[in-house]
Order: structure tokens, then C-alpha cells, then sequence
């Protein structure tokens, strides 16, 4: 079907009934607009969804995949979601902190004591575990592949421990 | 209830006491891949409040402490913990889970799921921030066997705000500065305070108002030097400092003032002696002024002990176990607190009243 102004390839088809007669209208995108018909068409309203897409993205950076703290987040609230944030935020918290850490820029000073391996593991088994569930709820097959492959490895670490019950205690 | 424990804030003793009320030190860490508390679910948040427990429980030198599921306990004893200033109004009425372990008063304690996953408090009356900070520094290195801390090879501890990295230190003096306070210093301390990166609040926290004269004064560098070196500053220049400075600020105003001073002394004495309803606010008021009044040498009969305490038996929820009424109310509490304000200043006089 052709435009029945220009004869472009029509992309708004109209079936007009009026006082018993029906008429077909066919028009191209810019004069099915200029002639105020809605546009029904799967290709603008590709466009205009995507556009509605792009508009929701905007705001939405995500800053770091970890916890998936966004920019509007950390503005809002100042504070980061988790650890990996301080390597995931990169040189923008860098800045941050030199700012307002009187331009420091390194840690000096005690780093911690070790900590019990079982807890470490155990903490992060919890946080993988979650995360799986998370991947394969949103069909992320590759990456939820990626973490199953870190609990079994984990789960090998934990064996001999957990044989003999020992937890460096 | 096993909050009726004297505070130790409250103590009134210890190096330079006549200025500095008591010395906080708190340090903040957080577990390594757990998500922070502002962003972590419930099931998270629990699993944090548990391990820090487990932690307590486990450890030989902290399973004396006692721990406090602060979802479980009553309304009551979470208002009396943010009176006696071990816990902030926000994590008082958080809905989120959380808890904390206590020894020895207050001495020490443990906060889980605060802003940050755990946060060791040390509390000393008086200036003693080397002892505040290895009293806190035992019980974080004991936590430490049993949890493992989130740290960056540059960054140190990690935090949830950035303004807390590094050490996770943060050292707090609370200072009563009545003299600098009647002689229009404050504004200068506060311009001193900026350029030394020190941050200056209420008596009871951020954006509350300067009660009775008094100041908490703490750092705003957590990060680039060592938690020993940051104490240090305060110990051997900051809080000497202000000591001097609010001191000369009290001689000075005595020198100039001697009548003046004396007539506003006898005058909050009577006050006090002669009340029948008390405002907290007002008690506040004028419990700084008799500190003053003390520190002059003034005021007979009263001392920085019983002030100190006193600060905090006139708090509603501390007046409320000391005197049980059989009915509670805004008047009630007035009339309860101006007895309590009688009966401890019965006894006190001031001296230099009959010298003219």
C-alpha cells in the first residue's frame, strides 16, 4: 500500500466508516501525523518505546554490579552498597575521598587480624547463593554458571574443615 | 532491667574533668562481601545481626558482654540507651534488624547493623583517649578472629560512608565550655575546628543545639594516618588545648566578673534549691551554669560528679526508673525532676555572698 497523499510506502491504515460508507485511508508516517491519526504502526512505536526506555535508563547508572548501587542512590543517601563499591566506583569516589579525607589518599595503619576461614566462607557462600538466585531469575545462565562454579570450589575449600570441625578456633 | 547501671560518661572523674566530661572512641568495620546495611534485604541484615553475635559468643575475652536484640527490647530501654549517648536516635527506632553487645556499663560495647555492619564503642569519663582507644582496639581485634572485616590494600576498613575509611576511627572528646561559651568564643573555636578538620556538635549529636555548654569535639580524618597517630593529636594537642583555652577563658571572666559571677551563681543555686516543676531543657540549662559556678570556685557543695550525674538522672526515661510515679506525664515528670534538682541541691551554698 502506497501513501494516498505521496505515495510513499503507507505505514497507518485506516478503515473510515461514515454515514454507512466505508473508505480506506493509507498514509506514510508523516502524513498519517499531519492528518492527527494515531500511529499504530509496529515500527514508531518501536521507536517510541525505546525512547521511553532510553528515558528510564538515564537516571539509572548503575555505579557498581555488585550490589547494583546506582548514581542516583549514592547521591541520595552518600553512601556506598558495598565493598566492592570502593573498587567498582573508580576514580570519581577516589576524588570523593581525597576531597573530604583532607587529601589523603592511602590507607596507614593497622589492617586486621585474620579472621576465622569458616565465617569468611560462610558469609560468602550466603552472598554467592543469593546472587545465583538473582542470575537465574533473570535467566543469566552464563553468569549464575560463573557462580555455581565458585560455591562448588568453595564447597571443596570447606570440606576437610568441616570433616574434622575445626574453624580456627 | 539491666540498664539501672551508673554511665560511665557520667562518672565525672579523670584527667582534666573540671573540661572534659568523658572520651569516646568508635571504630567502624564491616564484613568482607556482605552488602551494606542501607542496602541489604532482611534475610542480609539478620544473617549480619547473627554473625556479629556468634562473634561475641565465641570469643573468650567478649562472651561476658551482654547482648541486646534491639527489635526485642522495649521502647523504654531503647530511649534509655540514647540517653546514657551509646546509641544514636536513628538506630534507636531503625526497623531493620540489629542488636548490641554491652560490658561494664557502657565501657565497651558493640554495635551490629548501625551505618555500618559493626562499630566497637570505647567510653572513659574524663581525657583518656589512649585508654578509650585500646580498650576498643582489644575488643575490635577479638571480633576480628571470628569476622572477617572488609579491607582494600589502599583504602584500608571499608565503610559505608567514605568519610569513615580507612582507620574506621573516630574519636570524640565532650567538652564543657561554659567560660568560652558566655565570653562569645564559640565562633572562633568553630573556625579553629574547621581548619584542623575537627567537627564540632551538640551534647547530644549531630544538629542538636550546644545543651549546657557542652561540645563534642572529634575528627574528620579517618584515612593516611594510623588510629594511634589520630588519637595522638588529640591527646597532645587537641584536648590540652582546649582545656587552656576554656581555663584562661574562666579566669578571665572571674578577673573581670567577680560580682556578676557570684550573683549569677547564688541565683541558679536558688533556683535550683526552690524549683517545683523543672523542663528538661531548662535542668540542662542550668545544670551548665552551676558547672560553671563550679569551676569558678563559686559553688560549694557541688561537684563535677554529681553534676554529671545528675545530667543524666533529669533525662525523662532515667527519672522514670528512679522515681516511679503512679502516673506519667509531661507534669509529672516536671514535678518528679524539680524534687530530684531540690534534694541534691539541699546542701549547697555559694561562696562570697556575704562579702559585701
Amino acid at each position: 500500500m502506497r501513501c494516498d497523499v505521496c505515495g510513499k510506502p503507507a505505514s497507518v491504515h485506516e478503515i473510515v466508516i461514515n454515514n454507512g460508507e466505508k473508505t480506506e485511508v493509507h498514509l506514510c508516517l508523516e502524513h498519517a501525523v499531519e492528518a492527527g491519526l494515531s500511529i499504530p504502526s509496529a515500527q514508531p512505536i518501536a521507536k517510541l518505546l525505546a525512547g521511553q526506555v532510553r528515558k528510564k535508563q538515564r537516571p539509572v547508572t548503575i555505579l557498581c554490579p555488585h550490589c547494583g548501587l546506582s548514581l542516583s542512590d549514592f547521591k541520595k543517601s552518600a553512601r556506598l552498597g558495598c565493598p566492592h563499591c570502593y573498587d567498582s566506583l573508580g576514580e570519581s569516589l577516589e576524588a570523593a575521598i581525597m576531597g573530604t579525607q583532607g587529601g589523603a589518599s592511602a590507607h596507614h595503619g593497622e589492617s586486621p587480624t585474620n579472621a576465622s576461614t569458616m565465617e569468611a566462607n560462610r558469609l560468602l557462600r550466603a552472598s554467592l547463593v543469593r546472587e545465583l538466585e538473582a542470575a537465574v531469575s533473570a535467566e543469566q545462565y552464563e553468569r549464575a554458571a560463573g557462580l555455581r562454579d565458585r560455591l562448588q570450589s568453595l564447597a571443596e575449600d570447606d570440606g576437610p574443615e568441616r570433616a574434622t570441625g575445626a574453624d580456627g578456633q | 532491667m539491666r540498664l539501672v547501671t551508673p554511665s560511665i560518661w557520667t562518672a565525672g572523674e579523670g584527667p582534666d574533668s573540671d573540661v572534659v566530661m568523658s572520651t569516646r572512641v568508635r571504630l567502624a568495620r564491616n564484613l568482607q562481601e556482605v552488602t551494606f546495611i542501607g542496602r541489604a534485604s532482611l534475610i542480609q541484615a539478620t544473617e549480619t545481626a547473627q554473625a556479629v553475635q556468634r562473634a561475641v559468643a565465641r570469643s573468650e575475652s567478649l562472651k561476658g558482654m551482654n547482648w541486646l536484640d534491639l527489635t526485642a527490647i522495649t521502647a523504654r530501654d531503647r530511649a534509655l540507651l540514647v540517653e546514657r549517648g551509646l546509641v544514636g536516635e536513628h538506630f534507636s527506632t531503625a526497623n531493620h534488624p540489629r542488636g548490641m553487645a554491652i560490658a561494664d556499663h557502657g565501657e565497651v560495647s558493640i554495635l551490629a547493623n548501625e551505618e555500618d555492619h559493626v562499630r566497637v564503642q570505647a567510653v572513659r569519663s574524663g581525657s583518656r583517649v589512649a585508654q578509650a582507644l585500646e580498650a576498643a582496639r582489644d575488643v575490635e581485634q577479638a571480633l576480628g578472629q571470628h569476622l572477617p572485616f572488609a579491607f582494600h590494600s589502599r583504602w584500608g576498613f571499608l565503610t559505608a560512608c567514605p568519610t569513615n575509611v580507612g582507620t574506621g576511627l573516630r574519636v570524640s572528646v565532650m567538652v564543657s565550655l561554659p567560660a568560652m561559651a558566655l565570653t562569645g568564643q564559640v565562633p572562633r573555636l568553630q573556625r579553629a575546628a574547621k581548619e584542623l578538620h575537627l567537627a564540632i556538635r551538640g551534647f547530644r549529636g549531630e544538629g542538636t543545639g550546644h545543651e549546657a555548654d557542652l561540645f563534642q569535639v572529634s575528627n574528620q580524618i579517618t584515612l593516611g594516618r594510623s588510629a594511634s597517630e589520630l588519637a595522638d593529636d588529640f591527646s597532645r594537642a587537641i584536648v590540652p588545648e582546649l582545656v587552656e583555652w576554656e581555663r584562661a577563658a574562666r579566669r578571665a571572666y572571674l578577673q573581670a566578673n567577680r560580682w556578676p559571677a557570684i550573683d549569677r551563681a547564688a541565683r541558679e543555686v536558688a533556683m535550683l534549691q526552690s524549683c517545683r516543676l523543672m523542663a528538661r531543657d531548662e535542668a540542662m540549662k542550668r545544670l551548665g551554669r552551676v558547672r560553671l559556678g563550679v569551676s569558678l570556685g563559686l559553688i560549694q557543695g557541688a561537684s563535677y560528679v554529681q553534676l554529671s550525674s545528675l545530667m543524666l538522672r533529669i533525662q525523662p526515661e532515667h527519672l522514670a526508673i528512679e522515681r516511679p510515679a503512679a502516673s506519667h506525664g509531661v507534669e509529672q515528670d516536671r514535678l518528679e525532676r524539680a524534687r530530684l534538682l531540690r534534694e541534691s541541691f539541699a546542701s549547697v551554698s555559694v561562696s562570697g555572698c556575704d562579702a559585701s
